[in-house]
């Protein structure tokens, strides 16, 4: 007995630890949790009614790096995920620009912007503006989300704002009014997606009190359109069996209207969906936890028959 | 006998030559259980998470307080002989023996502990050691997943060696490592848990003198009065989230002088600078009072508790920063001042009776702030790093600035000027000894600390916000079991958190079990 008694924390620390140990979360699919994968069949046009998003603050895989990086006088692809100082680095190394990359020269009316790359928090799908479809005829599907910092809660959406500080402004000989500034914003971000919503508007510049420089609040939007195959399952009548998983092979995957790669060009890729279809609803998620569609940092979406 | 680290050990190389060779007060006596005490905290540091403990710089530093207080002045003692060379005490067909070792009033200690960890993460944030490391966010693979490690890195090895005292004064040279040496970066996860490298902890050597104690080398920083005895009982590598802890190269004079009712120690020490570029060492200094009469239980870091007096210690530190100027076309380095101020309490607050701890309930406690003076809590940083510079054309390759400083300690606003980073940290610890075996078999023990910035955040480009903590918290509770005098495991549990700059609060909870033999 006494032996035992000594013996007894022992087992005890390492009992608490296996007992411990088995309680894993995943971590992939941020606040979301795991998808259903009963299975069904996905065929029909779908309006979204709801879905879950997490924003992925690692910086794990940029969707295309060179792309990400930029070139002068380009701007940055839109990007679901808030910016990263470095995003080819998980640990970061540094802290990031105080000016955003800011390019901004002239004043008044002749204020331009040339260069600018904003932080933003990841926007959520909307889903008046959304819709997937699945054929069955020849598997093709279409895809469009819209998604938009808009539908953020009051206090997430007071996040998108950013300092620029006098230095910032007058770096490369410009000297404009916040209003200005803003302006400028405004017209380099319309003029570079003329046939999609703008990557950032709303932009409202107004001068700082701490410093003389500018903080500008602004919106951030993604219109994410996709369009592809969809392969059969092994059988005719086009219903998944429960934890298969569906793979599309995209065609072109568009972020307002900038064709998305991630090793290569979007003709080809393919992504695995989870899907469960009950009764009138149809949930697709990422396989294990990866983006759903391409859309880094969706996990799930619960649609209705449209 | 001598006591070393904390460690009592027999002078079986040669007998102790106790120049003075007189009666100590008790006073010094409990200077010296004090001293004992401080010994061992688990510290840890690097990229690679590494934890170490500390030994007992102070034993020595003890002994010359013993010394201070049972020697009459110096001055006054009769000239000694010069000690004959090795070589004519040493048979001819032999060789010299190492240090002297068979010259008259030489000793020679070895001692140290092996040790087991065994550790459950509820996160992917830490390799063995926590300290001040960030925790990684929730909804993350890292901070959503488990994680189990065992190590036996936190063992120690260590000697003490101590020439015969001469003309008053006395030299002795300290050396303690561990095992978390810092590994290649190409070493597999296996090796970087078995193939274990040495690490040098403390290695100094000192000069006890009538006048003043020289200390020369590496050990715990004057700067929070590191293993002074205001270490915390536990057996998380130290230090604990917000408590100071930090060992560096430094030349320190210190004086102490003992009384009946109260002991005082005075010291000031020039500290290898966190900026070398400065081109000025640190300045430390301290002021530790300690109340001969008013004993409880110590017990530092996983060390078993032994009688030590009531203390408390201020400290500060002072020091100048010089970094590379935020520029792509680099001007002249910019200088900035750190500072910080600790206040540091052992308070004995159920007494020990004599060698009996049964019934005792000590605290510890410290409180801290400073500026530019990050370094000086293990492995903080916050996650402050220096910004990027602007690159508004996308220049290829972009321009890079490159800090002469580690992260954290500084960092350049918005308008391109140099700030120092503001922390403030406070950790209090208690411990309770069960009446069995004179209280020196079962204990229990448990500490709290925070940290928190002024500024952390506000230095930072939104971009990052995400990746910087400002405020950050520790708590544990530990079950000690002297199972033998010298075989020691306790049970722990531990859990952390840091808020983020987006309000996010990432939380790690680590369950831990410890084996020690001390030798």
């Amino acid at each position: 007995m006494k032996r035992f008694v000594r013996m007894a924390p022992v087992a005890l620390s390492f009992a608490v630890a296996a007992l411990a140990a088995g309680c894993n979360n995943y971590g992939a699919t941020g606040r979301c949790g795991a998808g259903a994968t009963c299975g069904g069949d996905p065929s029909g046009s779908w309006a979204v009614a709801d879905g879950c998003e997490f924003q992925p603050v690692r910086p794990t895989q940029p969707i295309d790096t060179s792309k990400f990086m930029g070139t002068v006088g380009t701007q940055w692809p839109a990007l679901i995920a808030p910016p990263q100082p470095q995003p080819t680095l998980v640990q970061q190394t540094q802290s990031g620009d105080w000016c955003s990359t800011l390019l901004v020269t002239g004043s008044g009316a002749s204020t331009m912007v040339t260069n600018v790359f904003l932080w933003h928090e990841a926007p959520l799908v909307d889903p008046a503006d959304s819709k997937v479809s699945f054929f069955a005829a020849d598997h093709s599907y279409t895809t469009r989300l819209m998604l938009t910092t808009k539908k953020l809660a009051p206090e997430q959406r007071a996040r998108n704002a950013t300092h620029f500080a006098p230095r910032c402004l007058q770096a490369n000989g410009g000297n404009p009014s916040c209003a200005d500034l803003g302006a400028a914003l405004t017209t380099f971000y319309m003029a570079a997606t003329p046939t999609v919503p703008s990557t950032f508007d709303n932009f409202n510049c107004t001068q700082s009190a701490s410093d003389g420089g500018c903080d500008c609040s602004y919106d951030m939007n993604i219109l994410v359109t996709d369009s592809g195959r969809w392969l059969q399952p092994n059988n005719a009548n086009n219903t998944f069996d429960p934890g298969q998983p569906m793979v599309q092979e995209t065609d072109a995957l568009l972020f307002n209207g900038v064709e998305i790669d991630s090793q290569g060009p979007s003709p080809g890729m393919t992504f695995k969906t989870d899907l469960c279809r009950g009764g009138n609803e149809l949930e697709l998620s990422g396989n294990n936890g990866t983006p759903l569609l391409g859309v880094y940092g969706l996990v799930n979406l619960t649609l209705t028959p449209m | 006998m001598v006591a070393v680290a904390g460690f009592v050990f027999t002078g079986s190389l040669t007998r102790v030559a106790n120049a003075g060779g007189k009666k100590r007060p008790k006073a010094a006596e409990a200077e010296e259980a004090a001293a004992a005490d401080e010994t061992a905290e688990k510290d840890t540091s690097d990229s690679h998470a590494q934890k170490a403990s500390e030994p007992a710089p102070e034993k020595a530093d003890e002994t010359t307080a013993d010394e201070e207080v049972k020697a009459p002045p110096k001055a006054e003692e009769p000239p000694r002989a010069p000690e004959p060379a090795a070589d004519v005490k040493t048979p001819m067909a032999v060789p010299p023996p190492p240090l002297l070792a068979n010259e008259p009033g030489w000793q020679f200690g070895f001692f140290g502990w092996a040790e087991l960890d065994a550790m459950w993460d509820s996160t992917q944030s830490f390799s063995e050691s926590v300290l001040n490391q960030n925790i990684a966010r929730p909804y993350t693979i890292a901070g959503d997943n488990a994680r189990f490690q065992a190590t036996p890195k936190d063992s120690r090895l260590g000697f003490k060696a101590v020439a015969p005292t001469f003309e008053g004064m006395k030299a002795s040279a300290y050396m303690e490592a561990d095992f978390f040496g810092v590994l290649p970066t190409t070493a597999t996860q296996d090796q970087s848990y078995t193939y274990s490298s040495i690490r040098l902890r403390q290695y100094y050597a000192k000069l006890e003198t009538p006048f003043v104690d020289v200390l020369a080398g590496q050990t715990f920083d004057l700067f929070g009065f590191g293993g002074g005895g205001f270490f915390p009982s536990t057996p998380a590598f130290l230090g604990v989230m917000g408590e100071v802890f930090h060992r560096n190269v430094q030349l320190r004079l210190s004086k102490t002088i003992m009384g009946e009712a109260l002991g005082v120690e005075i010291a000031v020490a020039g500290v290898r600078p966190a900026s070398r570029d400065a081109g000025l060492p640190d300045g430390q200094a301290g002021l530790k009072l300690l109340v001969p009469a008013w004993q409880g239980a110590s017990a530092q870091g996983p060390r078993p508790a032994k009688a030590a007096p009531a203390a408390l210690g201020v400290s500060g530190v002072g020091r100048r920063v010089t970094v590379t100027d935020f520029n792509a076309s680099t001007g002249n380095p910019r200088n900035l001042l750190g500072w910080g101020v600790a206040a540091d309490l052992f308070l004995p607050i159920i007494p020990a009776h004599g060698e009996d701890l049964s019934n005792t309930f000590s605290v510890t406690g410290e409180y801290s702030r400073g500026t530019g003076v990050t370094d000086l809590y293990l492995t903080l940083t916050g996650g402050v790093l220096f910004p990027s510079l602007p690159n508004p054309n996308n220049v290829l390759p972009a321009p890079q600035y490159t800090p002469n400083l580690d992260n954290g300690i500084v960092t350049f606003d918005a308008d391109g000027l140099p700030h120092t980073i503001n922390w403030e940290g406070m950790m209090v610890n208690g411990h309770y000894h069960f009446p069995f075996r004179k209280g020196k078999m079962l204990a229990l023990s448990g500490t709290y600390s925070r940290i928190k910035s002024s500024n952390a955040l506000s230095l930072t480009p939104l971009q990052n916000s995400y990746f910087v903590w400002d405020k950050g918290q520790y708590i544990d509770g530990t079950l000690w079991w002297r199972i033998t005098p010298a075989f020691q495991m306790s049970l722990s549990y531990q859990t952390m958190q840091q808020t983020y700059g987006d309000g996010t609060v990432a939380r790690n909870n680590r369950a831990e079990a410890s084996w020690w033999f001390f030798f």
